[in-house]
């Protein structure tokens, strides 16, 4: 957990992704929703001078379609001679890819249970009488579906679910361009990360008005 | 800018709000620039 307090401003920031925070090197995907659900219970409420604004950036992890071999990175988690065999397994269909997913892909939060996550974290955050943002999860770049086919038609799925959710703040990233990314057309370079950053300032300014 | 209020800021994001190549520093990410413009 990386938590910074300055000035006037507290920024928290949880990434399930990410080895920035200790986890097992297995797990490569942890719920955001049990964090969420753990950590809110220290979250500051309205009150006074205090405003505490959640920023939801989630989906593309949940949306991302993957072929059915995806099943079995698991075989790393065997003691001892699990990365070897996975090595020897799973690896060489990495270049495949795509041809799998075309065979039979799957999500890793189906649409329903992914609403259903989205709107109780919603949930939670108003009933401490806080604000909740969500930024839209950007389209890739029309060449990643050569490698993920099918992801920008579900991310779009995704974004429509969190749209549904009128309790919320959405912040579009209709204006992300091809350049923006990085090379694994997932990350920002520093003009996203600075362009993003000015609409979440245009978003906290409207809640801080209220 | 917002002096007289406190403003806490929660992100719970993908990683893809962090940087993935080495030579960004964390504070190029979009939480911490927010805080930024929001302090300035």
């Amino acid at each position: 957990m990386a938590f910074l307090a300055q000035g006037q401003t507290g920024v928290l920031v949880r990434s399930t992704c990410l080895p920035l925070f200790a986890r097992p090197r297995w797990r490569d995907y942890c719920g955001i929703r049990s964090i969420f659900l753990r950590d809110i219970g220290y979250f500051r409420g309205q009150g006074g001078t205090t405003v505490s604004i959640v920023v939801f950036n989630t989906g593309v992890v949940d949306a991302a379609p993957q072929p059915f071999t995806f099943v079995l990175r698991s075989l790393a988690k065997i003691p001892l001679f699990g990365p070897r065999l996975s090595d020897y397994v799973q690896k060489p269909l990495i270049p495949h890819r795509a041809l799998l997913s075309r065979i039979w892909s799957y999500r890793r939060t189906l649409p329903s249970r992914f609403r259903y996550i989205f709107n109780h974290m919603v949930r939670q955050v108003k009933r401490l009488e806080m604000h909740a943002i969500s930024i839209d999860t950007p389209l890739t770049p029309l060449a990643m579906e050569a490698r993920s086919p099918g992801l920008r038609e579900s991310i779009s799925e995704y974004n429509d679910i969190k749209h549904e959710n009128s309790d919320v703040t959405h912040v579009a990233m209709d204006w992300v361009l091809d350049e923006h990314y990085v090379e694994d057309g997932h990350h920002f370079k520093p003009e996203g990360h600075r362009l993003l950053a000015d609409r979440l300032l245009l978003a906290v300014h409207g809640h801080l008005k209220q | 800018m917002n002096q007289d209020k406190v403003v806490h800021l929660y992100f719970y994001t993908d990683s893809v709000a962090l940087p993935r190549i080495e030579e960004q520093a964390l504070e190029q990410t979009w939480p911490f620039l927010l805080k930024d413009r929001l302090e300035s």
